[in-house]
């Protein structure tokens, strides 16, 4: 896609982020030793999204053990407040229920 | 990861009945409350369970943050060991003893966040930004356990003995030491 074929000459372009044309860059050695380490650049780029990725998958997984223990015990709180004759109104502090 | 129980296996008996029975008990039906406390005096093992989680989550976060710093992993091991005396006491009783695990494991996974987004290795503006909503995510949790204790503590005092006054103040010191103590290891 960056080489561009015209005649018997081949060019080189670079991309630019966030826009719709292209920058020309040349062609021959200069243009191939560009395109070269952009290739480079563009693999170091693809490795590191992929390691922050793997990294976040693999933080995700222990948070998850920890959010499910937070839960649990959460829920085991709160069912023995209630049944202990406490209540919370809309969120609020936890409070003995009024004697009818 | 090391091996610990499965997490779709850890789950309360019958928790939709669980819940049922909480709505009611909430808005203040007597059977409901009844039926609450039978289902909770007949399930002693979920404290067991959630014990075994516990301590799972432990052991990973452990490895996790000292890697293979033999040192700071010790550190780790007898810094959550004074923190449980301390928060727990010596006379505990089954409730009090999970939400004291719970505040340990929340705290490991805030220094876990913040050891990971103190780090200078930065890759790009969605890594921070991750970063920082695990950080923000992992302190609320923590700030909910120990409210949740403190709420236990309060309102339910059978059974539950804070060991000594000013045991939070002390906890929180400790936290510092060890922000001190791993801030030496990654230097």
């Amino acid at each position: 896609m960056p080489w561009i074929t015209r005649g018997k000459q081949q060019y080189y372009y670079r991309r630019i982020p966030g826009h719709a044309n292209k920058a020309y860059v040349g062609r021959g050695p200069a243009a191939e030793l560009a395109a070269q380490c952009d290739g480079a650049r563009r693999a170091e780029r693809l490795e590191t999204t992929r390691r922050s990725r793997a990294d976040h998958a693999r933080h995700r997984k222990l948070d998850l053990i920890v959010a499910k223990l937070d839960r649990l015990c959460n829920l085991m709180a709160q069912a023995n407040l209630l049944a202990a004759g406490y209540h919370r109104h809309d969120r609020g502090p936890w409070r003995r229920r009024r004697q009818r | 990861m090391t091996n610990g129980p499965d997490l779709q296996a850890v789950q309360l008996p019958n928790e939709q009945e669980l819940r049922r029975l909480m709505a009611l008990a909430d808005a203040g039906d007597e059977e409901g409350l009844a039926g609450l406390r039978q289902l909770l005096d007949s399930h002693p093992e979920i404290y067991e369970q959630i014990g075994d989680l516990a301590a799972h989550a432990e052991r990973v976060l452990i490895a996790v943050i000292a890697g293979p710093n033999q040192l700071l992993r010790e550190s780790l091991v007898r810094k959550l060991g004074d923190m449980r005396t301390e928060l727990a006491g010596p006379a505990t009783n089954l409730l009090e003893r999970m939400a004291v695990e719970r505040v340990l494991a929340c705290w490991l996974q805030l220094q876990h966040a913040d050891t990971v987004a103190a780090n200078p290795e930065s890759n790009g503006l969605p890594t921070l930004n991750f970063r920082l909503k695990r950080q923000e995510n992992a302190n609320r949790r923590y700030l909910g356990a120990v409210k949740s204790l403190m709420d236990l503590r309060r309102l339910l005092p059978n059974g539950v003995a804070p060991s000594q006054q000013g045991a939070s103040l002390k906890v929180f010191a400790s936290c510092v030491e060890l922000d001190r103590v791993v801030a030496v290891q990654g230097t």
